[in-house]
């Protein structure tokens, strides 16, 4: 499987490809519903800042800190 | 290795855009990094001479919004879009986790304590790794900051416990003490979740402390709880040695009556102690 990484400049539009945008508090929102941000599947908010990816499975939001990444290690296998 | 379809159309949309012959165009078929920069280069080659990169910067709106219709596809098809920081950093993990020093650690522990805890100790491992080679303070402080954040204080508490030995010393043994007894699981657990509730403020004796540093260190304990506001302390000890260090050390202790509210309960299961003392 091809995997597909991005670098920090190309969040904002990857995001924009998933119609999500930020809003002002730095959050990442729905393009068509701004007062609706995105969670993670433990119910976390996510900034732009610590937004790390998206998982298959619908939109799975993946956030940037330790712990995060350690439990998508045992999630890709 | 099959090429998946959204790889396809990306090659035709590549073929259209940059008037390339498609039997000219291979990608790379293990990492495609998505940049936007103000590099000149609308793509950039691996060693291979395939594709391994696509500058979105150095593309029209139309041709842009093609390559987001083919990414989300390949998400939908089970590719994981990954920060390249984040790629970076689970390979570290990754080989961290494999280390001679660690690995048979974790393999142990894996199915022993709750889920939760067992991942806070792999982030402890990690942190500790990253300190050890040299990692800077604000960089640590960060980590420690995601563990807090994600796990509480327990999730810290597990990292002190872990940067002192205390998983290979402590706890390790106690799981194994506790096996050989008849085992019941909550008993371990109990155990585990006072030594981790309570690391701040407790004492675990080495075995290599000898009668008069145990007595030291139990009374420097004693002091910097009360310092902050405890005026009790848990002390932990595997072993027979241990065990009579500590009860030696506890009763000349309360011999010296300097703490007039001086209590003391102490249990022993085997070869496992566990004394609180209250002053």
């Amino acid at each position: 499987m091809v995997v597909i990484t991005f670098e920090k400049s190309a969040k904002e539009e990857i995001l924009y490809f998933f119609d999500k945008t930020v809003d002002e508090e730095g959050f990442i929102v729905e393009k068509d519903d701004i007062t609706q941000k995105v969670i993670t599947p433990d119910g976390e908010e996510v900034t732009l800042e610590e937004f790390a990816g998206i998982r298959k499975g619908s939109e799975i939001f993946i956030k940037s800190d330790l712990p995060s990444i350690i439990d998508l290690i045992d999630k890709l296998g | 290795m099959v090429e998946e379809t959204w790889l396809g159309q990306l090659r035709e949309l590549f073929e259209a855009v940059v008037k390339i012959d498609i039997r000219n165009i291979k990608f790379s078929l293990i990492n495609i990094q998505v940049n936007s920069n103000n590099s000149s280069k609308q793509f950039g080659y691996d060693e291979d001479g395939r594709v391994d990169s696509i500058n979105l910067k150095k593309f029209s709106p139309t041709e842009k919004r093609k390559i987001g219709e083919l990414l989300r596809e390949a998400q939908n098809e089970g590719t994981t879009l990954l920060l390249k920081e984040s790629q970076e950093l689970i390979k570290d993990i990754k080989l961290k986790e494999e280390s001679s020093d660690v690995k048979p650690l974790l393999e142990f522990f894996k199915t022993k304590i709750p889920p939760n805890d067992y991942n806070a100790l792999r982030a402890a491992i990690y942190i500790d790794k990253r300190f050890k080679e040299g990692g800077k303070f604000g960089e640590i402080y960060r980590l420690k900051g995601d563990v807090a954040r994600k796990y509480d204080g327990r999730g810290l508490k597990i990292c002190n416990i872990y940067a002192s030995g205390y998983f290979e010393t402590m706890i390790k043994p106690l799981y194994e003490e506790f096996s050989q007894q008849g085992f019941d699981r909550t008993d371990f657990i109990n155990k585990y979740n006072i030594i981790v509730n309570e690391e701040a403020f407790a004492l675990f004796v080495r075995t290599d402390m000898d009668g008069a540093e145990v007595k030291t260190a139990i009374k420097i304990k004693m002091s910097r709880n009360l310092k902050y506001g405890r005026r009790d302390v848990t002390i932990h000890g595997i072993g027979r040695s241990n065990a009579e260090k500590i009860r030696k050390a506890i009763s000349d202790i309360e011999d010296e009556k300097e703490f007039p509210n001086f209590d003391k309960h102490i249990e022993e299961t085997g070869n496992i102690i566990l004394a609180k003392l209250s002053f």
